[in-house]
């Protein structure tokens, strides 16, 4: 059998809708698992990239330190970077708190909340420091390619992943990117 | 304090309402008086205007918003809009507003807080030539330096009126350099006219007996027009507004077209930075544009002429509309011209600061009192136009070489120019050279020999037909200026070796950005896309990542968008890395992406509201000025 695709996947500010729906491939991903082989993935729990991958699928735009230092380790370990879905392209539904200050997300949170007791704003140094606004990843690193969707249906990953195996260009058709 | 009105809102909302006869397509007529009378849009205005003109508030809104000369904000009693066009940028407006400001001590954008003065950047008001220029209280004041700068803020902070103002400062030469045969000579008013009334030949007895009555004048009157577009027809006239369209298939399309209130529309809102040949025409030939209007509206069987003239412009109402008035005073204009029982007359229409606006289709919005929006490329504004009527639209300078065509010949006119480009063309030089100007030269003139009579054999660079012409540079100065070369509207920047073209890049990108109409997606998305872009080199944190970016967008907005706005506006950023390429290498911080800012900076602000200071409050990258 023929090298399998190391692919290496994570969500970073996203809902894990993208997973989700790469999982809805359902029987096709017996077939997947037969040129694809996992790396660092929320699928199997592996944390950390282990070795060099082909590609790097990131779901989920950049709201905090946390999500820049995996995706500068997903950007310097995958040779082919995917931006997955809407917040990883565009930053999303979390990005939309980038009208406002920090200030006034956190305040409105945990200090003017209702029913907050103690109020303060967290300071612990487990928890990541938010960045002042949510970034799509083609802010923070190259990204090669984006497979648009709220999430991207079962189909594109699908497309896109077969083609990348068979060394096609992955560009996704027309009736996959169209939406209305 | 406000600006005291001159007369109560309501009261003079009143008398311009009823000078237009309440029609809702004046509505942006009546909004420019508004913004003039009283430096703003009161709310209370955009209220009265909806409810008197039967429109949803929106609509009045929605122009407010639209046109960069209308404000929802109180402006002060003195507004100061500094051309920020590249060849005011060059000498200097940037400094010599922030002058202003300082002087004032006001901040650019921004009313003084007692309501004294408010200081602007806006696009190119057309005064290249004498530059740096702005506009105060809508007024043009040219050839701005420090001292003349300092002599505007004392008589600001003196409340000196206007009028009182040295007459110098509002000074707007002509600067021709060199006249070619078109336009050397003015065209004696009327000859124009008159020689297309002439083509209808003498009214023959037999007609007279043949027809009803009534109908010899009018068949000698159609017969002249026809013969008038077979002259056209026979210059090869193109239109002087830049796509260089057979002016002759555009007038028999209209004249072919339905009957019943066709129009002559005169595109004078010439917003493409770096032009200025509009200014010069209707300075000094207005009654050989509006002779060519005239000869048109007899040629197409129009009855109609409307001049759209840009808001930039409008001090040059005053002259046009006495230059109208004797017109009609010789019966050049209005009912039953020279006795032939031709009727046309010419109003004026003024804009209200939008580049789209001299867009064919965006400026018929306009004058029917809407937001400047391109519509569809079909129907044909021939075929549907102002008020879905057949419309001619011709640039100002189109119209004056057909009346010159109507009184001299086409065969005379086709005489000079190329092949393809008949005629001559005036060409606007402005920028790094040291004779500005106004240039008529025969179509075919290389870019060496214009050069070489404005004093700019050095350049490095030019931008010739505005920003969204082409960037050229020394190897293509040999070409030649034509349509079967390089075509144009006529304007030529120059850029000098001492130039940096970064800042014409970022200064284009930044015009586009901001004269995006908004319709299409391509267009309002990727001006600012690509203004972000330019701005990530401006900070010296590009990369070929970026460059790439930008090639990409450009071609989809080239491809995509829905008009000629989006589709040229990247033409000068892909030229510039095309052909300049050490321009952007240059501002390169290394081989490798990086993002536009910087990432520790970016936690800052969760820093100082957690008071944490651990190494993992901190991100590693590179610092970005």
């Amino acid at each position: 059998m023929a090298e399998r695709l190391r692919v290496a996947t994570c969500s970073l500010a996203g809902c894990f809708g993208c997973h989700m729906s790469l999982l809805d491939l359902d029987e096709r991903l017996l077939g997947l698992l037969e040129v694809v082989e996992f790396d660092a993935s929320p699928l199997n729990d592996l944390k950390r990239i282990r070795r060099p991958a082909d590609l790097g699928l990131v779901e989920g735009g950049v709201c905090n330190a946390e999500n820049v230092r995996v995706l500068r380790e997903f950007r310097s370990h995958c040779r082919v970077l995917v931006a997955v879905g809407e917040c990883a392209i565009t930053g999303g539904i979390p990005s939309m708190r980038n009208g406002f200050t920090l200030k006034q997300c956190l305040e409105e949170a945990f200090i003017r909340g209702q029913g907050t007791e103690n109020a303060h704003i967290p300071d612990d140094p487990e928890i990541p420091l938010l960045l002042n606004k949510v970034r799509p990843l083609h802010h923070i690193v190259k990204v090669d390619h984006y497979l648009p969707g709220c999430p991207p249906a079962p189909d594109a990953f699908w497309h896109f992943l077969t083609a990348l195996v068979a060394g096609q260009d992955p560009s996704l058709p027309k009736e996959l990117i169209r939406f209305d | 304090m406000l600006r005291p009105a001159p007369v109560p809102l309501q009261d003079f909302l009143e008398a311009r309402l009823a000078e237009h006869h309440r029609s809702p397509h004046a509505l942006l007529q009546i909004l420019v008086a508004v913004q003039h009378a009283f430096h703003w849009i009161p709310p209370e205005a955009v209220e009265a205007l909806a409810r008197e003109l039967k429109l949803p508030r929106v609509r009045v809104q929605g122009l407010v918003s639209f046109y960069a000369f209308l404000s929802d904000e109180p402006q002060g009693d003195f507004v100061v809009h500094f051309s920020d066009n590249i060849t005011d940028q060059m000498q200097g407006c940037r400094d010599l507003a922030a002058r202003l400001c300082a002087r004032l001590g006001s901040e650019l954008g921004q009313t003084r807080a007692d309501g004294l003065a408010s200081v602007h950047l806006c696009s190119c008001t057309g005064m290249c030539d004498q530059g740096p220029a702005a506009l105060v209280n809508y007024l043009p004041v040219t050839r701005l330096s420090p001292e003349r700068v300092d002599r505007m803020a004392d008589l600001i902070l003196a409340r000196v009126p206007l009028e009182d103002w040295p007459p110098e400062f509002f000074r707007v030469e002509s600067q021709l350099r060199r006249s070619d045969v078109v336009f050397r000579e003015p065209l004696e008013p009327g000859s124009g006219i008159r020689g297309s009334l002439e083509r209808g030949g003498e009214i023959l007895p037999e007609w007279e007996e043949d027809l009803a009555p009534g109908d010899a004048r009018r068949h000698h009157l159609e017969r002249g027009g026809a013969e008038t577009l077979k002259e056209l027809y026979r210059s090869e006239l193109r239109g002087r507004g830049g796509a260089g369209f057979k002016a002759a298939i555009k007038w028999e399309s209209v004249r072919d077209g339905k009957s019943g209130g066709r129009f002559v529309l005169c595109n004078a809102d010439e917003g493409e930075p770096g032009t200025f040949k509009d200014r010069f025409l209707l300075t000094e030939h207005a009654d050989t544009v509006f002779e060519g209007m005239t000869v048109c509206g007899h040629a197409v069987g129009s009855k109609r002429g409307i001049l759209y003239l840009r808001q930039e412009y409008q001090y040059l109402r005053e002259h046009l509309e006495d230059v109208l008035r004797r017109r009609r005073d010789a019966s050049l204009l209005g009912r039953n011209i020279l006795g032939s029982g031709l009727d046309f007359d010419i109003e004026i229409h003024l804009g209200a600061g939008a580049y789209i606006c001299g867009m064919e289709s965006a400026m018929i919005k306009s004058i029917e009192g809407r937001r400047g929006i391109p519509r569809r490329r079909w129907p044909l504004p021939v075929h549907q136009g102002l008020f879905r009527r057949p419309t001619v639209v011709n640039n100002v300078e189109t119209f004056a070489c057909a009346a010159v065509i109507s009184a001299r010949g086409g065969a005379w006119f086709a005489h000079s120019g190329t092949p393809q480009s008949t005629g001559t063309k005036l060409f606007c030089v402005s920028g790094d050279c040291q004779r500005p100007g106004i240039y008529e030269y025969p179509w075919g003139i290389s870019l060496r020999e214009v050069l070489r009579d404005s004093g700019a054999l050095d350049a490095q660079a030019l931008q010739v037909g505005g920003p969204s012409g082409l960037l050229l540079g020394p190897e293509d100065y040999g070409r030649s200026l034509c349509f079967e070369d390089v075509p144009s509207v006529g304007t030529i920047m120059v850029f000098g070796p001492q130039r940096d073209l970064f800042d014409s890049a970022m200064n284009f990108a930044r015009f586009f950005r901001h004269e995006s109409c908004g319709l299409c997606t391509p267009c309002r998305v990727g001006t600012t896309l690509l203004a972000n872009y330019v701005r990530k080199f401006e900070r010296r944190c590009g990369s070929p990542v970026d460059l790439e970016e930008i090639r990409r967008i450009g071609e989809i907005m080239r491809t995509m968008a829905h008009c000629g706005l989006g589709q040229t506006a990247p033409a000068h950023l892909t030229e510039s890395i095309r052909k300049f390429p050490e321009v952007w290498s240059s501002r390169m911080r290394t081989s490798e992406f990086v993002p536009a800012f910087d990432l520790d900076w970016a936690l800052e602000e969760a820093r100082s509201l957690t008071g944490r200071t651990d190494p993992e409050a901190h991100l590693a990258g590179v610092e970005v000025p």
